[in-house]
């Protein structure tokens, strides 16, 4: 097959650590790195509890013009220096315009806090200059001149903007379909490679929501875990006892290049980015449907595109939020294109260990995905100790299990409907027939 | 390659709902209203909709009171555009029709809502109804055009600033073309707050343009699927460039992208703050191309062609120095 896309490069920042293999390490401990909030007081909370990202991240102070400010761009920024790094793409003789960079999430709270708090001064009646309205602590986010708000400083914008500005690309895009949104940057970025808009793409997938306004949120759709007690145990997709979901925080970012040029430049790939599919479940915004039709589709689009078999297919990186909907809508969506090899067929739930990183899970679920294969390991799925009858599937938990894994599936199903898989597998020098 | 036409257009600005209220607002027929949103600061035009009931959404669809402003408008857009084209989804293929929209600012206003109503500053949940956290991510009027209609193809939002609107177009291009869909609601959404009207953005001594809100969304066609269905082509889309530079560079790389003579091109539906549509239909961010894109089809319907010409570029600013340009072509009976 020409024109084949390969990933050589790959990052991440988890709750299970900073960097790919400080990740991967923790993710085949077995235990869960979920534990009590405390980037803020969440006791007010029925769910204080999280997958956050351990200790300081090591990144520089600016990407050029663009300070690096914020978890959002902080995360997104290391994930995407790792994998350039790992790439060896700045020694790339490939032209700005020939570069791209794809985003999925990067919404920075800190922003909506910000601006929330100079729309309430600046509409307070009674005093005439406006910068004597807001409080000292803004006046940094506002034009010196005219005092109007900076808010492209925190915005989705800003964090694409920098990361192009690091990949030296003049192509960037964001994406915003929630949790589907790694995924779906990561098609994108494939559809720019086979189009010939690029020769090389840089994508990465953020999100920094362990906040009071998300949490609350999904507080109250009483979709969050509220083992509060027992954080590591509190994330169980797949387990009978699971309570809800957990939520993560971090980035991921992997480098895609075409073949050729991969190739030609003596790079390593690590994987072959082979498929992609989405679709809509078109049902509700903030539930699956419950007989997985909009799953199916968006996985059987991804074997489709990437021509891969229900035999080539060696192991599953399921959504597995550890919410009942998802994961009963995930597994009979499986059932439904797998039949009996579903049964032996190892399938892991990353959101076990790390939480739920909405834009980032997809693209936390692609270096998962490149490390199984790379390794042909699948990694266990913490907590899973009483199987859910509903759920029968071949869960790995335990201990890492050796497997011989040509393909994987890489499920993203996001709030709002969206679906979206991605379909990668072992790279072979000689294309697949 | 496959040829993709626009087949339906459908519009929510200041000036009123479809293409008629789109073509009297091009006529200078529409009027921004003027606010102060900063007490004892200076006024500024606003191109205002607001909270937008509909009637044939409220009597045809049982959860149009759950949806959020910001989603209403890409909603109703949604509707005049299905209706437009006289698609029968179920005939053309619900399972595989899509829809890719761009906004700028997205769910904001939803996000300000659920800060200030739902969480207390202890972090108590204050008892917002869980219907308010629905309109909190930026893909939500995609979600809920996608439920409404049982669209189950490719269903994204583009985020990146001003341009997002025609980049919903051009990556819509790359699905079509590649087969992954026979039909797509694409095109823009956007919905201000007063926030906003504290930005540089919405200062027109400093931008240019009066800010407005709105939506346009346009049903882009394979040929096979609207040959099927027996549609009606309104117009010919030759694609989608990005291009970078100043305005003029980046046009002269688009036409050639195209194979277009210059001269042969209308640039009435252009981004530029000044002496164009935006001086009566505002700055619409995120939802502009859409809107754009509409408003091509609106002049279309009342001469025919572009200026007597049969080919046009609507125009979005990207970020920094990047440019969207959708090339058009009109359909010949």
């Amino acid at each position: 097959m020409a024109g084949r896309i390969v990933i050589t490069g790959t990052g991440m920042v988890t709750a299970a650590g900073i960097g790919v293999d400080a990740c991967w390490a923790t993710l085949c401990s077995g235990q869960s790195a979920i534990g009590p909030v405390t980037l803020w007081d969440p006791s007010g909370m029925a769910s204080h509890i999280a997958g956050q990202v351990p200790g300081d991240v090591d990144v520089p102070e600016s990407l050029g013009p663009y300070p690096i400010e914020g978890r959002p761009l902080t995360f997104a920024t290391f994930a995407a220096l790792e994998a350039i790094a790992q790439a060896g793409t700045d020694t790339l003789d490939v032209p700005p315009s020939r570069r791209a960079v794809l985003v999925a999430g990067g919404f920075d709270d800190q922003m909506l806090d910000i601006l929330g708090r100079a729309a309430d001064a600046a509409t307070e009646p009674g005093v005439a200059d406006f910068s004597e309205r807001v409080p000292s602590d803004l006046l940094p986010h506002l034009d010196a001149d005219g005092g109007m708000v900076e808010m492209e400083r925190y915005s989705q914008v800003q964090l694409m903007q920098a990361l192009a500005h690091r990949f030296e690309a003049r192509q960037a895009a964001t994406v915003s379909t929630a949790c589907a949104g790694g995924n779906t940057a990561i098609g994108d970025a494939m559809g720019m490679l086979r189009r010939g808009e690029a020769d090389v793409v840089l994508c990465v997938g953020v999100d920094t929501l362990i906040t009071r306004e998300m949490m609350g949120g999904f507080c109250n759709l009483t979709a969050l875990s509220t083992r509060n007690d027992e954080p590591h145990r509190a994330s169980r997709p797949f387990d009978t006892d699971r309570d809800g979901f957990v939520m993560g925080e971090g980035a991921a970012a992997i480098v895609l290049e075409r073949e050729e040029l991969a190739l030609a430049r003596g790079a390593t790939p690590l994987a072959e980015m082979a498929g992609f599919g989405y679709s809509s479940d078109a049902y509700r915004l903030t539930d699956p449907e419950p007989e997985g039709d909009g799953m199916v589709l968006s996985m059987q689009r991804a074997m489709d595109d990437g021509r891969l078999r229900c035999a080539d297919v060696g192991s599953i990186n399921a959504h597995g939020t550890s919410t009942a909907a998802n994961d009963k809508a995930e597994t009979k969506a499986l059932r439904r294109i797998f039949g009996e090899q579903l049964d032996t067929l190892p399938v892991s739930g990353t959101k076990s260990v790390i939480g739920h990183l909405i834009h980032g899970a997809g693209a936390v679920g692609a270096v998962v995905a490149v490390k199984t294969i790379t390794e042909q390991t699948v990694h266990p799925t913490a907590n899973y100790e009483t199987p859910d009858p509903m759920c029968d599937l071949d869960i790995v938990a335990g201990e890492p299990r050796a497997a011989d894994v040509d393909g994987v599936l890489v499920n993203a199903f996001g709030f709002g409907g969206q679906n979206a898989t991605l379909a990668i597998r072992r790279f072979a020098a000689e294309a697949q027939a | 390659m496959t040829r993709l036409f626009l087949t339906g257009a459908g519009a929510v600005t200041h000036a009123g709902l479809g293409l008629d209220a789109l073509a009297s607002a091009m006529g200078g027929e529409a009027s921004f209203a003027s606010e102060t949103p900063i007490p004892d600061g200076p006024a500024h035009a606003v191109g205002r909709i607001g909270r937008l009931d509909d009637p044939d959404c409220a009597s045809s669809y049982k959860r149009w009171g759950q949806l959020d402003t910001y989603s209403r408008y890409g909603f109703v857009a949604a509707r005049l555009a299905m209706e437009d084209a006289g698609i029968d989804a179920d005939t053309a293929g619900r399972d595989r029709i899509g829809v890719m929209l761009g906004t700028a600012f997205g769910c904001m206003e939803e996000n300000q809502r659920f800060d200030r109503y739902g969480v207390a500053a202890d972090g108590t949940l204050k008892g917002a109804s869980p219907l308010l956290f629905k309109g909190t991510v930026d893909n939500a009027p995609a979600g809920w055009i996608a439920v409404a209609w049982k669209l189950k193809g490719p269903n994204a939002t583009y985020v990146s600033g001003a341009g997002s609107g025609l980049e919903a177009l051009w990556g819509a291009e790359g699905v079509l073309r590649k087969n992954r869909a026979p039909a797509l609601l694409v095109g823009g959404v956007e919905r201000i707050v007063d926030l906003h009207l504290l930005l540089r953005e919405a200062d027109p001594a400093r931008h240019g343009a009066t800010m407005s809100e709105g939506a346009g969304l346009v049903l882009v066609e394979r040929e096979d699927s609207l040959t099927r269905r027996g549609g009606r082509a309104r117009a010919e889309l030759l694609g989608v460039a990005r291009t970078r530079g100043t305005y003029a560079d980046a046009r002269a790389a688009a036409l050639t992208q195209f194979g277009l003579e210059p001269e042969s091109v209308s640039d009435r539906f252009h981004g530029l703050p000044e002496g164009g549509l935006k001086s009566t239909l505002g700055e619409s961010h995120g939802a502009w191309g859409g809107i754009a894109l509409c408003a091509a089809l609106a002049y279309l319907n009342h001469d025919g062609s572009w200026e007597g010409r049969h080919h046009a570029l609507v125009h979005a600013f990207g970020e920094g120095d990047e440019h969207f340009f959708a090339a058009l072509k009109t359909v010949e009976e």
